[in-house]
């Protein structure tokens, strides 16, 4: 059951990350495809918002291996 | 902003992983709290990888996108197999290093970011 919660717990948390990270990432090529000079500023926004976006599952995989190993 | 200010960013934002792993490095040596602060320099240590390692992704992902079609991974699962070996070297070496500690050192590289470009976006917009 641990096994089974812990599972549940990463991979609901690797889809929300991949559905946000897919999403900064398409605005980011389309402002870069937009505009190049900009390439600068939207890698650094682009940064923070991966960042923030994976702090979330990573607490998640901390989670699940709390679960497995206590 | 040009890829030079993101080569800066990217200095700064190690740099200030770096002088507080310094800080801890001495508060391990002479405070009596070996324990956690253990935990938390291995936490943060771990976290100036996964720091670098998305800085380095995310330069090279927008480099794919301006001159070549093909398109490279931003590396999650790499960020994920580090907290992961972070834990279980925590869960394995309980004696030396505390999970909590550990923990919260993990989280570190997300205030540096954020406080960074608290510090910093009134620069980038003169």
């Amino acid at each position: 059951m641990e096994a089974l919660a812990a599972a549940i717990a990463v991979g609901v948390a690797a889809l929300g990350a991949s559905f946000a990270n897919g999403k900064i990432v398409s605005r980011t090529i389309d402002g870069i495809s937009r505009q190049p000079e900009l390439k600068g500023p939207l890698q650094q926004v682009m940064l923070i918002g991966i960042a923030l976006v994976e702090a979330i599952p990573i607490f998640a995989v901390v989670v699940a291996f709390m679960i497995l190993f206590t | 902003m040009s890829e030079m200010s993101y080569q800066q960013v990217m200095s700064r934002q190690k740099k200030w992983m770096l002088t507080y792993l310094a800080i801890l490095v001495l508060a391990v040596f002479f405070t009596s709290y070996h324990h956690f602060l253990t935990g938390l320099l291995l936490g943060t240590a771990v976290s100036l990888y996964n720091l670098s390692l998305l800085q380095r992704k995310v330069r090279n992902f927008s480099f794919e996108v301006h001159n070549r079609p093909k398109m490279h991974r931003l590396g999650t699962f790499s960020r994920f197999a580090t907290v992961g070996l972070a834990l279980l070297i925590g869960f394995e070496l309980e004696v030396y290093f505390h999970m909590a500690g550990i923990i919260l050192g993990l989280t570190t590289m997300f205030f540096v970011v954020i406080i960074d470009f608290a510090l910093y976006i009134k620069q980038s917009d003169s």
